[in-house]
Protein backbone atom coordinates (compact mmCIF):
# COMPACT_ATOMS: atom_id res chain seq x y z
CA UNK A 1 0.00 0.00 0.00
CA UNK A 2 2.80 2.43 0.94
CA UNK A 3 6.36 2.63 -0.33
CA UNK A 4 8.07 2.07 3.02
CA UNK A 5 11.53 2.42 1.55
CA UNK A 6 10.99 6.00 0.37
CA UNK A 7 12.85 8.54 2.52
CA UNK A 8 11.36 11.19 4.78
CA UNK A 9 11.94 14.84 3.98
CA UNK A 10 14.14 15.33 7.03
CA UNK A 11 16.45 12.60 5.74
CA UNK A 12 17.02 14.55 2.55
CA UNK A 13 17.16 18.25 3.41
CA UNK A 14 20.38 17.93 5.41
CA UNK A 15 23.58 16.11 4.57
CA UNK A 16 26.78 15.72 6.55
CA UNK A 17 30.23 14.36 5.90
CA UNK A 18 30.22 11.21 8.05
CA UNK A 19 33.83 11.76 9.14
CA UNK A 20 34.17 15.51 9.66
CA UNK A 21 30.45 16.15 10.27
CA UNK A 22 30.79 19.20 8.05
CA UNK A 23 27.50 20.17 6.54
CA UNK A 24 27.27 19.56 2.83
CA UNK A 25 25.27 21.56 0.34
CA UNK A 26 21.96 20.02 -0.65
CA UNK A 27 20.85 20.52 -4.23
CA UNK A 28 17.21 21.52 -4.40
CA UNK A 29 16.74 20.25 -7.93
CA UNK A 30 18.23 16.84 -7.11
CA UNK A 31 16.05 16.64 -4.02
CA UNK A 32 12.96 17.41 -6.06
CA UNK A 33 14.01 14.79 -8.59
CA UNK A 34 14.39 12.20 -5.81
CA UNK A 35 10.97 12.92 -4.34
CA UNK A 36 9.38 12.95 -7.79
CA UNK A 37 10.95 9.53 -8.38
CA UNK A 38 9.14 8.25 -5.30
CA UNK A 39 5.90 9.92 -6.38
CA UNK A 40 5.64 12.01 -3.23
CA UNK A 41 3.80 15.10 -4.37
CA UNK A 42 2.97 16.52 -0.92
CA UNK A 43 6.62 16.21 0.06
CA UNK A 44 7.54 17.96 -3.18
CA UNK A 45 5.44 20.95 -2.18
CA UNK A 46 7.24 21.14 1.17
CA UNK A 47 10.65 21.06 -0.48
CA UNK A 48 9.64 23.53 -3.19
CA UNK A 49 8.79 26.03 -0.45
CA UNK A 50 12.33 25.97 0.96
CA UNK A 51 14.39 28.93 -0.26
CA UNK A 52 17.55 28.15 -2.19
CA UNK A 53 20.42 30.09 -3.70
CA UNK A 54 22.19 28.75 -6.80
CA UNK A 55 20.19 25.52 -6.34
CA UNK A 56 21.56 25.05 -2.79
CA UNK A 57 18.97 24.82 0.00
CA UNK A 58 19.20 27.69 2.48
CA UNK A 59 20.67 25.99 5.58
CA UNK A 60 19.13 28.49 7.99
CA UNK A 61 15.66 28.01 6.49
CA UNK A 62 16.10 24.24 6.72
CA UNK A 63 17.20 24.49 10.34
CA UNK A 64 14.22 26.68 11.14
CA UNK A 65 11.91 24.14 9.58
CA UNK A 66 13.53 21.29 11.50
CA UNK A 67 13.49 23.14 14.83
CA UNK A 68 9.81 24.09 14.39
CA UNK A 69 9.02 20.48 13.55
CA UNK A 70 10.87 19.19 16.59
CA UNK A 71 9.12 21.68 18.87
CA UNK A 72 5.84 20.23 17.65
CA UNK A 73 7.21 16.72 18.02
CA UNK A 74 8.11 17.52 21.63
CA UNK A 75 4.52 18.57 22.25
CA UNK A 76 3.32 15.23 20.87
CA UNK A 77 5.86 13.37 23.00
CA UNK A 78 4.66 15.23 26.06
CA UNK A 79 1.06 14.29 25.32
CA UNK A 80 1.96 10.66 24.78
CA UNK A 81 4.19 10.51 27.87
CA UNK A 82 7.20 9.39 25.89
CA UNK A 83 9.55 10.58 28.63
CA UNK A 84 7.91 8.24 31.13
CA UNK A 85 7.96 5.40 28.58
CA UNK A 86 11.67 5.83 27.85
CA UNK A 87 12.46 6.10 31.54
CA UNK A 88 10.69 2.81 32.29
CA UNK A 89 12.70 1.08 29.55
CA UNK A 90 16.08 2.64 30.30
CA UNK A 91 15.99 2.37 34.11
CA UNK A 92 16.70 -1.40 34.12
CA UNK A 93 19.63 -0.89 31.76
CA UNK A 94 21.07 1.85 33.98
CA UNK A 95 20.77 -0.47 36.97
CA UNK A 96 22.68 -3.17 35.09
CA UNK A 97 25.40 -0.75 34.04
CA UNK A 98 25.70 0.58 37.58
CA UNK A 99 26.20 -2.93 38.92
CA UNK A 100 28.68 -3.88 36.21
CA UNK A 101 31.10 -0.95 36.27
CA UNK A 102 32.72 1.15 38.97
CA UNK A 103 33.11 4.04 36.57
CA UNK A 104 31.12 7.08 37.53
CA UNK A 105 29.17 8.82 36.27
CA UNK A 106 27.22 6.29 34.25
CA UNK A 107 26.96 8.00 30.89
CA UNK A 108 23.65 7.86 29.04
CA UNK A 109 24.01 8.90 25.42
CA UNK A 110 20.88 9.94 23.51
CA UNK A 111 21.58 9.24 19.83
CA UNK A 112 20.00 11.67 17.37
CA UNK A 113 18.63 13.72 20.24
CA UNK A 114 17.17 16.57 18.19
CA UNK A 115 16.11 19.27 20.65
CA UNK A 116 17.09 16.91 23.45
CA UNK A 117 13.63 16.56 24.92
CA UNK A 118 14.23 13.03 26.22
CA UNK A 119 17.73 13.88 27.49
CA UNK A 120 16.44 16.96 29.27
CA UNK A 121 13.37 15.17 30.58
CA UNK A 122 15.42 12.34 32.06
CA UNK A 123 17.98 14.78 33.47
CA UNK A 124 15.27 16.87 35.06
CA UNK A 125 14.05 13.91 37.11
CA UNK A 126 16.17 12.67 39.93
CA UNK A 127 14.60 9.20 40.17
CA UNK A 128 17.23 7.50 38.03
CA UNK A 129 20.03 8.46 40.43
CA UNK A 130 22.56 11.24 40.85
CA UNK A 131 25.49 9.25 39.48
CA UNK A 132 24.39 9.71 35.88
CA UNK A 133 25.57 11.92 33.07
CA UNK A 134 23.13 12.64 30.27
CA UNK A 135 24.60 13.49 26.89
CA UNK A 136 22.51 14.28 23.85
CA UNK A 137 24.22 13.86 20.51
CA UNK A 138 23.14 14.97 17.08
CA UNK A 139 24.83 15.70 13.77
CA UNK A 140 22.88 18.90 13.38
CA UNK A 141 24.61 21.76 15.17
CA UNK A 142 21.43 23.82 15.11
CA UNK A 143 19.71 21.16 17.20
CA UNK A 144 22.66 20.98 19.57
CA UNK A 145 22.68 24.73 20.11
CA UNK A 146 18.92 24.82 20.64
CA UNK A 147 19.01 21.87 23.04
CA UNK A 148 21.87 23.47 24.96
CA UNK A 149 19.98 26.75 25.23
CA UNK A 150 16.84 24.97 26.45
CA UNK A 151 18.80 22.98 29.03
CA UNK A 152 20.53 26.13 30.27
CA UNK A 153 17.24 27.99 30.54
CA UNK A 154 16.03 25.40 33.03
CA UNK A 155 19.40 24.70 34.61
CA UNK A 156 19.29 21.01 33.72
CA UNK A 157 22.22 18.66 34.39
CA UNK A 158 22.83 17.47 30.82
CA UNK A 159 24.89 18.48 27.83
CA UNK A 160 24.74 18.23 24.08
CA UNK A 161 27.34 17.57 21.41
CA UNK A 162 27.46 17.70 17.65
CA UNK A 163 29.18 14.40 17.01
CA UNK A 164 28.91 10.82 15.95
CA UNK A 165 27.36 9.30 19.07
CA UNK A 166 29.51 6.21 18.76
CA UNK A 167 32.80 8.09 18.43
CA UNK A 168 32.66 10.29 21.51
CA UNK A 169 35.96 11.04 23.23
CA UNK A 170 34.42 9.61 26.39
CA UNK A 171 32.05 6.86 25.24
CA UNK A 172 28.67 6.12 26.75
CA UNK A 173 27.72 3.22 28.96
CA UNK A 174 24.12 3.12 27.76
CA UNK A 175 22.90 4.33 24.37
CA UNK A 176 19.32 5.28 23.77
CA UNK A 177 17.27 6.83 21.02
CA UNK A 178 13.67 7.80 20.45
CA UNK A 179 12.07 7.80 17.03
CA UNK A 180 15.41 7.43 15.28
CA UNK A 181 15.89 3.83 14.17
CA UNK A 182 13.26 3.83 11.45
CA UNK A 183 15.51 6.26 9.58
CA UNK A 184 17.99 3.39 9.10
CA UNK A 185 17.04 0.83 6.47
CA UNK A 186 18.53 -2.48 5.41
CA UNK A 187 22.25 -2.84 6.00
CA UNK A 188 22.39 0.61 7.59
CA UNK A 189 20.21 -0.69 10.41
CA UNK A 190 22.57 -3.57 11.14
CA UNK A 191 25.52 -1.16 10.94
CA UNK A 192 23.77 1.08 13.46
CA UNK A 193 23.61 -1.77 15.97
CA UNK A 194 27.17 -2.83 15.16
CA UNK A 195 28.42 0.53 16.39
CA UNK A 196 27.30 -0.23 19.95
CA UNK A 197 29.75 -3.07 20.27
CA UNK A 198 32.56 -1.00 18.76
CA UNK A 199 31.84 1.89 21.15
CA UNK A 200 32.03 -0.44 24.15
CA UNK A 201 28.41 0.09 25.17
CA UNK A 202 27.10 -1.93 28.07
CA UNK A 203 23.63 -1.68 26.72
CA UNK A 204 21.16 0.08 24.46
CA UNK A 205 17.51 1.03 24.48
CA UNK A 206 16.05 2.19 21.18
CA UNK A 207 12.46 3.31 21.28
CA UNK A 208 10.37 3.88 18.19
CA UNK A 209 6.79 3.86 17.07
CA UNK A 210 5.36 0.37 16.69
CA UNK A 211 4.08 -0.41 13.19
CA UNK A 212 0.61 -1.80 12.64
CA UNK A 213 -2.63 -1.30 10.80
CA UNK A 214 -3.77 1.50 13.11
CA UNK A 215 -0.41 3.27 13.39
CA UNK A 216 -0.60 5.22 10.10
CA UNK A 217 -4.24 6.21 10.72
CA UNK A 218 -3.58 7.37 14.26
CA UNK A 219 -0.41 9.08 13.17
CA UNK A 220 -2.23 10.91 10.38
CA UNK A 221 -4.95 12.15 12.76
CA UNK A 222 -2.50 13.32 15.40
CA UNK A 223 -0.02 14.94 13.09
CA UNK A 224 -2.86 16.87 11.46
CA UNK A 225 -4.56 17.70 14.74
CA UNK A 226 -1.43 18.78 16.55
CA UNK A 227 1.10 19.97 14.03
CA UNK A 228 1.22 22.96 11.75
CA UNK A 229 4.59 22.50 10.08
CA UNK A 230 4.11 20.68 6.75
CA UNK A 231 7.40 18.81 7.18
CA UNK A 232 6.35 17.61 10.64
CA UNK A 233 2.98 16.44 9.37
CA UNK A 234 4.50 14.62 6.44
CA UNK A 235 7.42 12.98 8.20
CA UNK A 236 5.35 12.19 11.27
CA UNK A 237 2.87 10.21 9.22
CA UNK A 238 5.57 8.43 7.23
CA UNK A 239 7.48 7.57 10.40
CA UNK A 240 4.55 5.39 11.40
CA UNK A 241 4.48 3.80 7.96
CA UNK A 242 8.23 3.21 7.88
CA UNK A 243 8.60 1.97 11.46
CA UNK A 244 10.34 -1.40 11.73
CA UNK A 245 8.55 -4.37 13.20
CA UNK A 246 10.14 -6.16 16.14
CA UNK A 247 11.35 -9.03 13.97
CA UNK A 248 13.29 -6.67 11.69
CA UNK A 249 14.83 -4.89 14.66
CA UNK A 250 15.78 -8.16 16.31
CA UNK A 251 17.33 -9.54 13.12
CA UNK A 252 19.32 -6.36 12.52
CA UNK A 253 20.50 -6.31 16.16
CA UNK A 254 21.58 -9.93 15.98
CA UNK A 255 23.43 -9.26 12.76
CA UNK A 256 25.06 -6.02 13.92
CA UNK A 257 25.67 -6.77 17.58
CA UNK A 258 25.77 -10.57 17.70
CA UNK A 259 27.10 -10.85 21.24
CA UNK A 260 24.35 -8.75 22.79
CA UNK A 261 21.48 -10.29 24.69
CA UNK A 262 18.28 -8.83 23.27
CA UNK A 263 14.68 -8.22 24.19
CA UNK A 264 11.80 -6.26 22.73
CA UNK A 265 9.30 -4.37 24.87
CA UNK A 266 5.68 -3.64 23.90
CA UNK A 267 6.07 -5.29 20.50
CA UNK A 268 2.79 -7.15 21.08
CA UNK A 269 0.83 -5.18 23.68
CA UNK A 270 -2.52 -6.84 22.93
CA UNK A 271 -5.43 -4.73 24.19
CA UNK A 272 -2.99 -2.01 25.24
CA UNK A 273 -2.04 -1.37 21.61
CA UNK A 274 -4.13 1.81 21.52
CA UNK A 275 -2.26 3.43 24.41
CA UNK A 276 1.20 1.91 24.09
CA UNK A 277 2.16 3.14 20.67
CA UNK A 278 5.91 2.73 21.11
CA UNK A 279 8.06 -0.34 21.26
CA UNK A 280 11.69 -0.75 22.19
CA UNK A 281 14.58 -2.99 21.37
CA UNK A 282 16.83 -3.45 24.36
CA UNK A 283 20.29 -4.96 24.26
CA UNK A 284 22.79 -5.92 26.94
CA UNK A 285 26.45 -6.45 26.11
CA UNK A 286 28.19 -9.80 26.65
CA UNK A 287 29.63 -8.32 29.85
CA UNK A 288 26.11 -8.46 31.27
CA UNK A 289 25.44 -11.99 30.08
CA UNK A 290 22.25 -13.51 31.44
CA UNK A 291 21.25 -10.48 33.49
CA UNK A 292 18.82 -8.83 31.10
CA UNK A 293 15.69 -10.92 31.84
CA UNK A 294 15.87 -10.23 35.56
CA UNK A 295 16.52 -6.55 34.96
CA UNK A 296 13.48 -6.23 32.72
CA UNK A 297 11.28 -8.35 35.00
CA UNK A 298 9.44 -5.28 36.42
CA UNK A 299 8.03 -4.70 32.93
CA UNK A 300 6.37 -8.12 33.13
CA UNK A 301 4.71 -9.52 30.03
CA UNK A 302 5.58 -6.46 28.02
CA UNK A 303 9.01 -7.98 27.49
CA UNK A 304 9.82 -10.67 24.93
CA UNK A 305 13.28 -12.17 24.79
CA UNK A 306 14.93 -12.39 21.39
CA UNK A 307 16.61 -15.72 20.84
CA UNK B 1 -31.08 33.62 28.77
CA UNK B 2 -29.79 30.27 29.92
CA UNK B 3 -28.95 29.38 26.31
CA UNK B 4 -27.03 32.65 25.89
CA UNK B 5 -25.16 31.91 29.11
CA UNK B 6 -24.45 28.36 27.98
CA UNK B 7 -23.07 29.59 24.65
CA UNK B 8 -20.91 32.15 26.45
CA UNK B 9 -19.50 29.56 28.85
CA UNK B 10 -18.83 27.09 26.02
CA UNK B 11 -17.19 29.74 23.85
CA UNK B 12 -14.95 30.94 26.68
CA UNK B 13 -14.00 27.35 27.48
CA UNK B 14 -13.28 26.74 23.82
CA UNK B 15 -11.22 29.93 23.81
CA UNK B 16 -9.09 28.56 26.63
CA UNK B 17 -8.44 25.40 24.67
CA UNK B 18 -7.71 27.44 21.55
CA UNK B 19 -5.17 29.41 23.55
CA UNK B 20 -3.57 26.19 24.73
CA UNK B 21 -3.41 24.67 21.25
CA UNK B 22 -2.16 27.90 19.70
CA UNK B 23 0.77 28.01 22.11
CA UNK B 24 1.49 24.27 22.15
CA UNK B 25 4.38 22.98 20.10
CA UNK B 26 6.07 26.39 20.13
CA UNK B 27 7.99 26.28 23.40
CA UNK B 28 10.75 23.78 24.03
CA UNK B 29 10.99 24.21 27.80
CA UNK B 30 9.96 21.30 30.00
CA UNK B 31 8.09 23.38 32.58
CA UNK B 32 5.45 25.27 30.64
CA UNK B 33 2.86 25.77 33.37
CA UNK B 34 3.09 29.57 33.43
CA UNK B 35 3.33 29.70 29.64
CA UNK B 36 0.18 27.64 29.19
CA UNK B 37 -1.67 29.48 31.95
CA UNK B 38 -1.01 32.73 30.15
CA UNK B 39 -2.04 31.29 26.76
CA UNK B 40 -5.26 29.79 28.14
CA UNK B 41 -6.16 33.04 29.91
CA UNK B 42 -5.59 35.07 26.76
CA UNK B 43 -7.66 32.61 24.72
CA UNK B 44 -10.56 32.82 27.17
CA UNK B 45 -10.47 36.60 27.15
CA UNK B 46 -10.36 36.72 23.37
CA UNK B 47 -13.27 34.29 23.13
CA UNK B 48 -15.28 36.44 25.53
CA UNK B 49 -14.64 39.46 23.33
CA UNK B 50 -15.82 37.46 20.31
CA UNK B 51 -18.99 36.43 22.14
CA UNK B 52 -19.66 40.04 23.06
CA UNK B 53 -18.97 41.14 19.50
CA UNK B 54 -21.72 38.84 18.29
CA UNK B 55 -24.08 38.94 21.27
CA UNK B 56 -24.41 42.72 21.43
CA UNK B 57 -25.44 43.10 17.76
CA UNK B 58 -27.94 40.28 18.28
CA UNK B 59 -29.42 42.16 21.23
CA UNK B 60 -29.47 45.37 19.21
CA UNK B 61 -31.27 43.58 16.39
CA UNK B 62 -33.84 42.23 18.82
CA UNK B 63 -34.28 45.66 20.40
CA UNK B 64 -35.05 47.17 17.01
CA UNK B 65 -38.09 44.92 16.53
CA UNK B 66 -41.66 45.62 17.69
CA UNK B 67 -41.90 42.57 19.94
CA UNK B 68 -38.56 42.25 21.72
CA UNK B 69 -39.44 39.25 23.98
CA UNK B 70 -40.83 37.28 21.02
CA UNK B 71 -37.74 38.02 18.91
CA UNK B 72 -35.40 36.97 21.69
CA UNK B 73 -37.41 33.79 22.19
CA UNK B 74 -37.08 33.06 18.47
CA UNK B 75 -33.30 33.60 18.65
CA UNK B 76 -33.06 31.27 21.63
CA UNK B 77 -35.16 28.63 19.87
CA UNK B 78 -32.91 28.83 16.80
CA UNK B 79 -29.70 28.64 18.84
CA UNK B 80 -30.79 25.97 21.32
CA UNK B 81 -30.09 22.82 19.26
CA UNK B 82 -26.58 24.05 18.42
CA UNK B 83 -25.91 25.07 22.01
CA UNK B 84 -26.92 21.67 23.32
CA UNK B 85 -24.89 19.91 20.63
CA UNK B 86 -21.86 22.03 21.57
CA UNK B 87 -22.50 21.24 25.24
CA UNK B 88 -22.54 17.50 24.54
CA UNK B 89 -19.30 17.83 22.57
CA UNK B 90 -17.70 19.83 25.37
CA UNK B 91 -19.02 17.39 27.97
CA UNK B 92 -17.27 14.46 26.31
CA UNK B 93 -14.09 16.53 26.03
CA UNK B 94 -14.31 17.40 29.75
CA UNK B 95 -14.70 13.73 30.63
CA UNK B 96 -11.62 13.03 28.55
CA UNK B 97 -9.76 15.68 30.55
CA UNK B 98 -10.67 13.86 33.75
CA UNK B 99 -8.98 10.78 32.25
CA UNK B 100 -6.11 12.90 30.96
CA UNK B 101 -5.29 14.26 34.39
CA UNK B 102 -5.73 10.95 36.15
CA UNK B 103 -2.59 9.44 37.68
CA UNK B 104 -2.76 6.41 35.36
CA UNK B 105 -0.48 7.10 32.41
CA UNK B 106 -2.28 4.78 30.01
CA UNK B 107 -5.57 6.64 30.68
CA UNK B 108 -3.92 9.89 29.71
CA UNK B 109 -2.86 8.46 26.37
CA UNK B 110 -6.28 6.85 25.93
CA UNK B 111 -8.00 10.21 26.42
CA UNK B 112 -5.74 11.64 23.75
CA UNK B 113 -6.16 8.87 21.24
CA UNK B 114 -9.88 8.33 21.57
CA UNK B 115 -11.21 11.81 22.29
CA UNK B 116 -8.90 14.82 22.41
CA UNK B 117 -7.02 14.24 19.14
CA UNK B 118 -10.05 13.31 17.01
CA UNK B 119 -12.16 16.05 18.63
CA UNK B 120 -9.58 18.66 17.64
CA UNK B 121 -10.01 17.52 14.04
CA UNK B 122 -13.81 17.43 14.36
CA UNK B 123 -14.18 20.78 16.17
CA UNK B 124 -14.40 23.09 13.09
CA UNK B 125 -17.01 20.80 11.52
CA UNK B 126 -19.08 20.73 14.70
CA UNK B 127 -19.00 24.53 14.97
CA UNK B 128 -19.86 24.92 11.28
CA UNK B 129 -22.74 22.46 11.55
CA UNK B 130 -24.15 24.04 14.73
CA UNK B 131 -23.94 27.62 13.55
CA UNK B 132 -25.11 26.61 10.07
CA UNK B 133 -28.20 25.03 11.57
CA UNK B 134 -28.85 28.14 13.67
CA UNK B 135 -28.46 30.38 10.62
CA UNK B 136 -30.91 28.22 8.69
CA UNK B 137 -33.39 27.77 11.54
CA UNK B 138 -33.54 31.45 12.50
CA UNK B 139 -35.25 32.44 9.26
CA UNK B 140 -33.78 35.90 9.74
CA UNK B 141 -31.05 37.14 7.43
CA UNK B 142 -29.38 39.30 10.08
CA UNK B 143 -29.28 36.50 12.63
CA UNK B 144 -28.04 34.10 9.95
CA UNK B 145 -25.20 36.51 9.18
CA UNK B 146 -24.30 36.72 12.88
CA UNK B 147 -24.34 32.91 13.21
CA UNK B 148 -22.08 32.50 10.19
CA UNK B 149 -19.79 35.25 11.47
CA UNK B 150 -19.61 33.56 14.89
CA UNK B 151 -18.66 30.26 13.25
CA UNK B 152 -16.00 31.85 11.07
CA UNK B 153 -14.60 33.79 14.06
CA UNK B 154 -14.34 30.74 16.30
CA UNK B 155 -12.84 28.55 13.57
CA UNK B 156 -10.39 31.20 12.37
CA UNK B 157 -9.43 32.38 15.84
CA UNK B 158 -7.05 29.46 16.40
CA UNK B 159 -4.93 30.48 13.43
CA UNK B 160 -5.03 34.11 14.48
CA UNK B 161 -4.09 33.33 18.09
CA UNK B 162 -1.32 31.03 16.89
CA UNK B 163 0.43 34.00 15.28
CA UNK B 164 1.35 35.25 18.74
CA UNK B 165 3.59 32.24 19.19
CA UNK B 166 4.66 31.63 15.62
CA UNK B 167 8.07 33.30 15.86
CA UNK B 168 9.27 31.85 19.14
CA UNK B 169 11.39 29.25 17.36
CA UNK B 170 13.67 32.04 16.11
CA UNK B 171 15.18 32.36 19.58
CA UNK B 172 16.47 28.80 19.23
CA UNK B 173 17.98 29.01 15.76
CA UNK B 174 21.38 30.55 15.20
CA UNK B 175 22.48 33.11 12.73
CA UNK B 176 23.81 30.62 10.24
CA UNK B 177 27.37 30.03 11.36
CA UNK B 178 26.56 26.32 11.65
CA UNK B 179 26.27 26.10 7.89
Amino acid sequence: MFDRSAPEISDLVVDYDPHTLERRHVSKSKLIETLRGHGRRAALRVVESIPARDDVLDALAVDGMLVRSHLELQRLHEEFRVGETVRSFVAPMIALARARTRERPIRIVDVGCGLGFITRWLASRGELGDDLEFVGVDYNRAFVRAATALARAEDLPCRFEAANAFELSVPGHVYLSTGVIHHFRGEDLARFFAQHARAGALGFVHVDIRPGILAPIGSYIFHHARMREPLARWDGFWSAVRAHDARTLAAASQQGAPGFELAVVDAHPGPYAVVRIFQAIVGASPALAGQLPAALAPLGKRVERVR
Amino acid sequence: MSVALLITVLAVMDGGLIGFRASAGRCGLLDKRAYYRDAIGRGMLDAFVLVAAHGLPALALAASTDDVPATLAAYVAAASPAAFAFAAFAGIALLAFVLYFSPVGDFRVLANVVVLGPFTVARPWVIAAGCGYTAFASGDASVACLAVSAAVSMIASERVFARRYASQWRALVGTGDER
